[in-house]
Order: structure tokens, then C-alpha cells, then sequence
């Protein structure tokens, strides 16, 4: 079977909900089809159950969001439905910083971003308004916004507010995370009223795609084809102009479903669109499409943290909001003539210990003994500490196909690998003392004491493998997201970042996204 | 890999069947049982009324349902065989009827030595009904809010309004 459209959108996560509703704005009649191999999860009626189901059982709250054996080794989620891992999103709308974009110019590190500050922030603006972001304006000048936050920030929570104060006793500014929930009714979705759920927003207030998916779909602006695995892209005889996208229908795996576009997008992710133009080497393109330069599935990026729970002299509770939480960006900025060390720094409402069944004589507890001894040991309050610090991949911190795990279609699955480079390794001990000094900094006031830290042993909020830049031998697309090698092919979102940053980067993949919808709309 | 979906799809069938024998404890005597296990400080009414959740949660539970697969190392996985299954005979042997209240109290920590339990599991995983109710006790947001003594009441959609303000402390 084959389909025809202007544009074929292949994977449907956030990036591709914004582009196609950008899309059908800046081209009015374009046909758009996209296709996703997940479900669509679109009974919003049946979420309060799901979480409630979630509460006291642990049951997933998005059955069926993941297809057996199609997974990636060292993936950091297995999520594969209409609106990807923005189904479960925290909401955390952090922009960047113009140090991450001029890491060489100003540090001598790593690369530099092909494109300016000032071009960035606008379209940050813009991700702000379609995603209905509620946030408070930095302190910082070098923060400084062209447009407000679109809602008031979310209220901090009594145990917030106190955390506020704690923090900010160490003279280092904190103030709400901007996050993409609800203050207010906001495009068809109601106000947040507080779930403390926001992986299963029972009420809408968090923005996830399938409500932008349903709107273009009623519209008749898109078509969707879910549970359609494209496999791989073939290019034109002639040119090397992506011909056709060809894939499975899960319901028909052995008839081969093939999309016919004059433009074509991969918006699958980090993960899966390098995985797909590998998988789409052909006799002219032997390394996979649009890795002439061999640059597909390389400079895998992240960040990484490190966290310590703080113990403190005041009243706070867990669960209040627990979802939501604190930031500074004192640290997003660094002085070229310092050591480089930049990192975000976030505090959340932290629970104390579990009640205890045995005492420290190893007597068993019934009854009040265990609450007894539980508010004999827990009368202070704890806040968890996290710093996400900014480390670049080397060029092997990579995403390979793995000839020994293939799915159904015999298709090798991705393995990613995550390495820094050099410099990374160089500075890592400057970097977490640098850290654990805040930490230290932090415990100093209401009579602190760290309780614990740890570091995350993987690289959160993963981007990369189809980095932009200007040199074609050095990056897969430009700063638009086409490809060096082919016209017609785009790629968007987390796969086109050169490095994570040092904080959540969905704001950023969908704020990229939407500078490169104009430059679709032209093709 | 359909191999192994295959023994997914058969091990949650058998541990939904295992489910079915979930539903043998008998109420009256279930609310005697967590009156020796639960604090006495919550009182008959609350003490009888977590029972009855108890029962109903574990009545209500799906072996073999799915699991979110989580983030950061994530793996699929199934919600576990009823933990339920063997506290009746738990309760039969505990025998609690006959005994005064300190007799109780002794026979259930007796139960939880003989059974090796150190410490209250995250989720009830059926080792012991004793130490499951505790687990489900102190799981449960009513749990939380007693060891903290405030109304917290983290299952409720709470509103934004009354944010700022220190949870009211429970009576």
C-alpha cells in the first residue's frame, strides 16, 4: 500500500506535534502524514483511573506505551506512542543559556552551536506560548526574556516556600522551575489542581502531545498512522532525494507500508532517528543515509548530576507538590578566565525515612512503637539537592546498531553508548568538589547536615546522534535540521543537539523544531 | 523475542489465575489481626476501616498487569502474583482469638522472626500478612499523613489556592 503527502513526519512525540501544527498554520492545505509505531493513547477519560490504579497497585499509567522488543541498550525510556516520552514528561521547561551555544568561542571547548542567542530565544518564546509555559523571570540579566512567561509560575507549596528561604540563605538565588502545566485555563486544557501525579496529568494541565495530535486530527490538518513501524527511508534512483519511507503496519506484519512525501522528517527521538538512517543504508549511502561524514549516531549527548539529601531545622512536608521544585541558574554561567564547571541547580520537597519494623536492639515494632520511633528519629525536615552539570560527548559516545538483538522484522537494534570527552574526564574531580561545596554551602544554614549523595550513573535528558553545524564532515544537518547529504530530509528535535546543556532539554528540542518549521514549510 | 514475549504473556496469565485464591480472609477476623499490627492510637473506627481497605485492595489486585517500565534503566516488567495468597493460613496460624493482648502482640512478632522479616517492604510482597498490612498502612497516604501528623493527603487533587499553607494538623 502506498501513501502520498506534502510532508511525512516520521515518529510522533513532541517535536513532531509541534512541527505539524506549525506546519498547518505556515501552509495552510499541506498534507501532513504521520506516522508513529506506538499506540495512540488518546482515552484522556480514563486517566484519573490510571492513576489511581498507579497510587495503589504501581500499574503503568500508559498501558501499552512500549512495543515488545523494539528497545534500545542503554536507552533511558522504552516509551514508543503518539505524544513519546512527553506522555510522561515532568513538564520542566528550563531554556539554556548562550554559553551553551558558544562553548569554543568562549571556553575553548568542544563546538560551538551554528546559530546565534538571540535567534534561539525566539523560538523559546514561541515553545513557551504553544506549550503554555508558567514560569517567574530570572534574576540574571543574561536570562533576560523578549516576551513574558505566558501564566504566572505554579504557587510554591508551604514546604517550597521554606526551601526557598533555605536556599536562598546560602546567597544563591532560587526561584519556581518554569514548567509547561496550567495556572490557569490555557488552550482548551483546564488548571492544574495540584494531582501531584504529573507523569498521569489526570486533568490535562500538563501539556503532552496527544491533545495536539487529536486537535489537528479533528481539524483534518494531519493524518496518523499509529502502531506503523517505518523501517527504513529509500532514496530517489537518481538523486539523493529521500524517494519513500517503508515500513509494517502492526497489524499486517507482513505487507510492506510505503509513504511517498516530497519532504521528509525524522522526529523519532534521540534514539530512533539515527537508528533509522543507519538502518536505511543503501548501495550509494553504505553507512546509512545522511552519514556521508559518518557523523549519524555519533556525539550522543546528556548531562550528568549529582544529588544530596539535606537534612534541616524546619517544617517540611513530602507529596505536596512533588513534581515541582526550585531552581537557581547562578551556576549556568561560568567566567572563561575560571575553571569551567556550569550546572544547574534544583531543590525539591524530600520525604524522610521509612518506618522501621525493628529497633536498633533488633526488637521487633507493632503497633504506636513504630510510629513512636519513627517521629523519635524524623523530627527535621529534608530537601533533596540535585546539580545537573554540563559534560560533551566524545566522538564515540555513539549509537550502533547491534547485529546480535533484532526485532520481529530482523531489523538490529540500537545500543548507545555514552562517553565524554577529554576534557570531561580532565575536570570531573574539579567538578564535584566544585559541587560538593555548594551542597556544603547549602547544609551550613537552619542547621543542615548532608544525609547522602550520589551521582546519577547515567546521562539524563538524552540528545544527539544527528548533531547540526556548519561543516558537513563534522555534523549530520544544519542548523535547520536538513541533512548535508539529502535535500529533502530533516531532522528535528533532541537528535540535532550538540551537546544537553545543563538542564532539561525539552524546551530546547521543541524551540529548534520550530525554527526549522519555516524553513520546512519553504521546502 | 516472540519467544519471550510468548512466557511473558503466560507467566501474567498464571499469576493472574494464582489472584483468584485472594479472597479467604475473613473480615471480622482481619479487623482483630490489625488491631494488634496497626497503632491503637488510630482508634477502632480508622483501624477497622483500613482493614477493610486492605482486604479490598488485595480483592481488587491484578497479578500480571503491566508495570511502567520506568526511566533511566528501564525494563518491562508485571505487577507480581497476589501477595495475598497465603495470609488466611498466616491468620489461622496466628490464632490470635484465645490470646489476651500482649499474648497478641507477641505471637505476631514471633510469626514475623519465624519469617525473617527485618523490615516493613515497600509494597506488600506476601511473605507475611503481618508485615504486608504494615506495608500497606505505611504506603498509603493516610500512613504518611499519621507519622507526619498533617493532612498532606498526596492521592487528592488538592488545588492550587491553599498551596502555601502548612498542612493542617491531624485531630
Amino acid at each position: 500500500m502506498v501513501h502520498e503527502s506534502d510532508v511525512c513526519i516520521i515518529g510522533a512525540g513532541i517535536s513532531a506535534a509541534m512541527l505539524a501544527q506549525k506546519l498547518s498554520e505556515l501552509r495552510p492545505g499541506v498534507s501532513i502524514t504521520i506516522v508513529e509505531a506506538g499506540r495512540s493513547v488518546f482515552d484522556f477519560e480514563n486517566r484519573f483511573q490510571y492513576r489511581e490504579r498507579m497510587e495503589k497497585y504501581g500499574e503503568n499509567p500508559w498501558p501499552g506505551d512500549f512495543i515488545e522488543g523494539q528497545a534500545a541498550a542503554g536507552g533511558i525510556s522504552r516509551t514508543m506512542a503518539v505524544g513519546g516520552q512527553a506522555l510522561h514528561w515532568g513538564g520542566t521547561c528550563n531554556r539554556f543559556s548562550e554559553e551553551d551555544l558558544r562553548l569554543k568561542s568562549m571556553y575553548g571547548l568542544y563546538v560551538d552551536w551554528p546559530l546565534e542567542w538571540a535567534e534561539l530565544e525566539k523560538f523559546y518564546c514561541e515553545a513557551e506560548r504553544r506549550l503554555g509555559v508558567s514560569g517567574e523571570p530570572s534574576p540574571f540579566p543574561g536570562d533576560k526574556r523578549s516576551e513574558s512567561y505566558p501564566m504566572k509560575p505554579i504557587p510554591l507549596t508551604w514546604s517550597l516556600d521554606r526551601l526557598k528561604e533555605w536556599g536562598n540563605k546560602s546567597g544563591i538565588p532560587f526561584q519556581a522551575t518554569p514548567q509547561a502545566k496550567n495556572t490557569v485555563a490555557y488552550d482548551g486544557r483546564a488548571a492544574c489542581i495540584r494531582c501531584g501525579t504529573c507523569d498521569i496529568c489526570p486533568t490535562g494541565a500538563r501539556y503532552s502531545p496527544d491533545f495536539t495530535f487529536k486537535r489537528l486530527i479533528a481539524e483534518k490538518k494531519i493524518t496518523l498512522h499509529d502502531r506503523t513501524l517505518i523501517r527504513r527511508l529509500m532514496l530517489d534512483d537518481s538523486k539523493s532525494t529521500v524517494l519513500s519511507a517503508q515500513g509494517v503496519q502492526a497489524a499486517r506484519p507482513t505487507e510492506t507500508v510505503e509513504y511517498r512525501a516530497k519532504v521528509f522528517v525524522v522526529a523519532s527521538g534521540y534514539t530512533w532517528s539515527s537508528h533509522l538512517l543507519l538502518n536505511s543504508a543503501c548501495s550509494r549511502f553504505p553507512n546509512g543515509l545522511a552519514n556521508r561524514a559518518g557523523q549519524v549516531g555519533k556525539y550522543m549527548n546528556g548531562h550528568a548530576f549529582i544529588q544530596a539529601f539535606i537534612e534541616l531545622d524546619d517544617e517540611i512536608y513530602p507529596n505536596m507538590n512533588p513534581q515541582y521544585g526550585l531552581i537557581s541558574r547562578q551556576y549556568f554561567r561560568c567566567s572563561p578566565s575560571d575553571p569551567y564547571v556550569r550546572h544547574d541547580l534544583r531543590i525539591w520537597e524530600a520525604g524522610r525515612e521509612a518506618p522501621r519494623l525493628k529497633d536498633a536492639n533488633g526488637r521487633i515494632l507493632l503497633g504506636d512503637e513504630i510510629v513512636q520511633d519513627w517521629r523519635s528519629r524524623n523530627k527535621r525536615g529534608v530537601a533533596r539537592v540535585r546539580a545537573y552539570y554540563d559534560v560533551h560527548p566524545s566522538e564515540n559516545s555513539e549509537l550502533t546498531l547491534d547485529p546480535s538483538v533484532k526485532n520481529k522484522y530482523g531489523d538490529p537494534m540500537p545500543k548507545i553508548t555514552h562517553r565524554r570527552d577529554a576534557a570531561c574526564e580532565a575536570r570531573y574531580a574539579a567538578t564535584k568538589r566544585h559541587i560538593g561545596n555548594i551542597f556544603e554551602r547549602m547544609s551550613r544554614n537552619d542547621n543542615g547536615k548532608i544525609l547522602r549523595t550520589n551521582e546519577g550513573n547515567y546521562l539524563d535528558h538524552p540528545a544527539g546522534g544527528c548533531r547540526m553545524g556548519t561543516d558537513p564532515a563534522a555534523s549530520v544537518c544544519d542548523n535547520f535540521g536538513r541533512t548535508h547529504d539529502h535535500e529533502n530530509l530533516f531532522v528535528v528535535g533532541a537528535p540535532t543537539l550538540p551537546t544537553a546543556g545543563c538542564t532539561n532539554g525539552t524546551l530546547t528540542f521543541v524551540a529548534l523544531t520550530l525554527r526549522s518549521a519555516g524553513e520546512i514549510a519553504r521546502a | 523475542m516472540e519467544r519471550r514475549g510468548f512466557f511473558k504473556r503466560t507467566f501474567s496469565a498464571l499469576l493472574a489465575l494464582v489472584g483468584v485464591k485472594a479472597q479467604e480472609v475473613r473480615l471480622e477476623e482481619f479487623r482483630e489481626f490489625a488491631g494488634v499490627v496497626l497503632p491503637a492510637s488510630l482508634g477502632q473506627a480508622r483501624t477497622d476501616k483500613i482493614a477493610d481497605d486492605f482486604v479490598r485492595w488485595f480483592r481488587d489486585y491484578r497479578a500480571g498487569a503491566e508495570v511502567s517500565s520506568g526511566y533511566g534503566f528501564p525494563r518491562t516488567q508485571v505487577i507480581g502474583p497476589n501477595p495475598s495468597t497465603h495470609y488466611a493460613e498466616q491468620l489461622v496460624q496466628l490464632d490470635l482469638a484465645k490470646l489476651d493482648p500482649p499474648a497478641k502482640r507477641a505471637a505476631v512478632a514471633k510469626a514475623l522472626e519465624a519469617a525473617k522479616i527485618d523490615r516493613i517492604p515497600q509494597r506488600p510482597n506476601g511473605k507475611h500478612v503481618a508485615a504486608d498490612l504494615l506495608a500497606y498502612f505505611y504506603g498509603s497516604a493516610d500512613g504518611e499523613d499519621y507519622l507526619y501528623g498533617v493532612a498532606i493527603k498526596r492521592d487528592d487533587c488538592r488545588g492550587l489556592a491553599d498551596s502555601g499553607k502548612r498542612p493542617a494538623r491531624l485531630t
